[in-house]
């Protein structure tokens, strides 16, 4: 699917998630709000129930409280210029209700926040396949009317690097990086491709994500081990303490 | 960076940013929908894991010694009431599935009066609950001391106050998740049931182990049958907590009549079967004397030593987390209750601190501790039964009602099978199951009824002239399902 999906609906911005703890929502850097701008923000203000609590006898008493709280977290994306909807629910597994939301909203992608102190370098782990289009979307907004450098990170299993030094990987990232150029209209001087080799690309996208200063990586089908150890991406996220912009899979 | 976006606008919604997708609507069906968690396993965990606590350890002793082979059929009769009942639940939670329960449909259907009845009586009902389950957790916990030689012979009632006190301060302070331990306990329990009566069930009908000789099915004639009916019902007091969660069932259309028979049906068979095994094993006359954890001593007959200890470690969490549920459900009703305003207010403040109601639990729990250390066991059992069937039986009242009037916005997406005769069938034996129990459970819940009747006269009819209708409750479930 491409972008024009999206036309007309939203004013054909990309959505993305933005979750937060209500009533204490933790601090988003302006850096990262002003990156946002391209797209369309979905603002979700969780508040964590406990089990022994119905989650509409927390709406009903703290309703206003966390309303405010996500308001205030609003008014600086309204004030950086970024366009952002709100909305706050009750539920027992933040993570959950994310996801969830993310499905509903239509969410192109979700962010997963981290402080940041200086915003240049974006890294974007990519893997030939219906994914990258995707994630050069969300890209080629980031990049377009900004001033960010990109990294495009492959990390080719070794079956597949069939020369050693995984040329014809080499061959498909200038492709993907063409399309970031021709499609999407970025220029080139600030994109730059880098490919691995190696069966297992979470070290490689981890010691890759430190040089950078956030990072953009596709939904994978979570595997039975994340479901129970949680997501790579939010690994990621807290491992680097970079943050993360999960481009959600196709529905 | 970029100036504001002048491209392809999609004009009018921008001005507002809160306008456009699912926002539009704040309290919508959207949002609601999120709060949807719960899928048919979690609701069916609910269900069997609340029923699945006491009743199956702490009963087959008593009831064998009462109505001998034939407490089988008691455990059937239960189970027959509670079938009758969950049909027209299930019905009327699609109905209007808010989260609130019985109670809910009682005095939406009924109004404020009998509301007041049912709130009080499902609050208390669930505190007598609580303390059955809760002494029979100080039985099992008393002899795995023993077993594993730790016991300093402390009475069990101390135990199990105890206990009440630890679980109410552990809800207060409030355990996110535990859900998924919740699943793990079932899980846990139904395996080691399973095995057991597996075992069990092949070495009774003589598949392997020792000739048994055959006792009287029904040594002390029918009437026991009934008298330990309406003792054992305890056993199956869970499934309706699944409707007081019915608000977060997703595709409750679907999920909750399947999630109430279901776990009825899985219970009951699993309690029949118990009771097979446990007097074919050693006999009506052994268990009664063993009294409220024979079915370990069955274990130990069946299994040696290590069947003994995997039913007491079995007993010892399926007892708590019993406790757990009926404290945690108990909290959700003083919040229905008080929001119709039959409470005084603020028994339904959630702590900001821990999220939690902590004064509605605290008034749970304390009753619950004191309980504890003055009840017997069948009393506990049998008032809370009590208690509990008076509500099912106005459940199926409800029922009757809503059908024969049939108001505007009435449309459930159940319908319950066999109208009329299910519901009248199960308030019939709702009502009448209580004339068998024993005078003493019938004073102090007959004695509780009518104290929830004075607090409505005295307090709470002030609140009947704004009470919610059915209208507005059916109109509710209307906008939910739709």
């Amino acid at each position: 699917m491409s972008a024009e999906a999206y036309d007309g609906t939203d004013g054909d911005k990309l959505r993305v998630l933005v979750s937060v703890d209500v009533p204490d929502p933790e601090q988003i850097s302006p850096l990262l709000i002003e990156m946002l701008e391209p797209l369309r923000v979905c603002l979700l203000g969780t508040y964590v129930v406990p089990e022994q609590t119905a989650p509409e006898q927390a709406r009903e008493q703290f309703e206003s409280e966390t309303s405010a709280a996500l308001e205030e977290v609003a008014a600086v994306f309204d004030d950086a210029g970024v366009e952002v909807e709100r909305q706050v629910v009750f539920v027992p597994d933040r993570l959950e209700a994310a996801e969830r939301t993310a499905v509903e909203q239509d969410c192109h992608a979700v962010l997963l926040v981290k402080p940041v102190y200086s915003l240049k370098r974006i890294l974007a782990a990519v893997r030939p396949g219906p994914m990258d289009t995707r994630i050069l979307h969300v890209l080629g907004d980031l990049l377009r009317d900004t001033d960010y450098s990109a990294t495009l990170l492959y990390v080719a299993p070794e079956e597949e690097g069939e020369e050693e030094d995984g040329r014809t990987s080499r061959k498909e990232m200038r492709l993907l990086e063409r399309e970031l150029v021709e499609q999407e209209g970025v220029d080139a001087d600030r994109i730059a491709t880098r490919v691995a080799v190696g069966d297992d690309p979470e070290p490689v996208v981890e010691e890759a994500a430190r040089d950078h200063d956030v990072v953009l990586i596709g939904e994978t089908k979570p595997s039975v081990q994340e479901k129970i150890f949680g997501s790579f991406s939010r690994r990621l996220a807290d491992d680097t303490d970079r943050p993360v912009l999960v481009v959600r899979r196709e529905l | 960076m970029t100036a504001p976006d002048s491209g392809v606008d999609g004009g009018a919604g921008n001005g507002d940013p809160r306008t456009g997708g699912a926002a539009e609507d704040p309290t919508g069906q959207e949002q609601r929908s999120l709060e949807r968690s719960l899928g048919l396993k979690e609701a069916l965990a609910i269900g069997v894991g609340t029923m699945v606590g006491a009743g199956i350890f702490v009963f087959p002793g008593l009831a064998a010694g009462r109505a001998g082979p034939a407490s089988m059929l008691s455990f059937a009769v239960g189970a027959g009431i509670a079938l009758l009942v969950a049909l027209p639940t299930a019905e009327l939670a699609t109905a209007m599935p808010e989260s609130g329960g019985v109670y809910h449909f009682v005095s939406r259907g009924l109004g404020p009066a009998a509301g007041t009845l049912v709130g009080l009586g499902q609050w208390s009902g669930l505190m007598f609950a609580a303390a059955f389950y809760l002494v029979g957790f100080g039985y099992y916990l008393s002899d795995t001391l023993a077993e594993v030689g730790l016991s300093v012979g402390e009475p069990v009632g101390v135990v199990a106050a105890a206990a009440a006190a630890l679980l109410t301060a552990v809800s207060i302070a409030g355990t996110r998740k535990s859900g998924n331990l919740q699943k793990v306990i079932v899980a846990a329990l139904v395996a080691i049931l399973g095995v057991f009566l597996l075992y069990g069930g092949l070495d009774a009908t003589g598949v392997f182990g020792a000739e048994h000789v055959p006792e009287a099915f029904a040594p002390f004639g029918a009437l026991p049958i009934f008298t330990t009916a309406a003792l054992v019902f305890t056993s199956y007091l869970g499934f309706a907590q699944i409707a007081t969660v019915a608000g977060e069932i997703r595709e409750p259309s679907r999920n909750l009549p399947r999630a109430l028979v279901g776990s009825v049906l899985v219970v009951g068979a699993l309690y029949v079967i118990t009771i097979f095994v446990a007097t074919s094993a050693l006999g009506s006359e052994r268990l009664a004397d063993l009294g409220e954890v024979a079915i370990v001593e069955v274990a130990r007959e069946l299994l040696g030593p290590a069947g003994a200890v995997a039913l007491l470690a079995a007993g010892v969490f399926a007892t708590l987390s019993s406790a757990n549920a009926s404290i945690l459900s108990s909290s959700r009703t003083v919040y229905a209750v008080s929001r119709d305003r039959l409470l005084p207010d603020g028994l339904d403040r959630i702590s900001e601190r821990f999220r939690t109601p902590h004064v509605a639990l605290l008034l749970t729990g304390v009753p619950i501790t004191a309980l504890v250390l003055v009840g017997r066991v069948e009393v506990l059992a049998e008032v809370a039964s009590l208690l509990h069937l008076v509500m099912y039986g106005l459940v199926c009242v409800v029922l009757i009602r809503l059908r024969r009037e049939r108001p505007a916005g009435y449309r459930p997406d159940f319908e319950c099978p066999g109208y009329p005769a299910v519901p009248l069938l199960g308030a019939a034996a709702s009502f009448g199951l209580v004339a068998f129990m024993q005078p003493l459970s019938i004073v102090i819940g007959g004695g509780l009824i009518a104290a929830s009747l004075v607090w409505y006269l005295a307090y709470a009819s002030r609140a009947a002239d704004e009470f919610p209708g059915l209208e507005e409750a059916l109109a509710e479930g209307g906008s939910d399902d739709t």
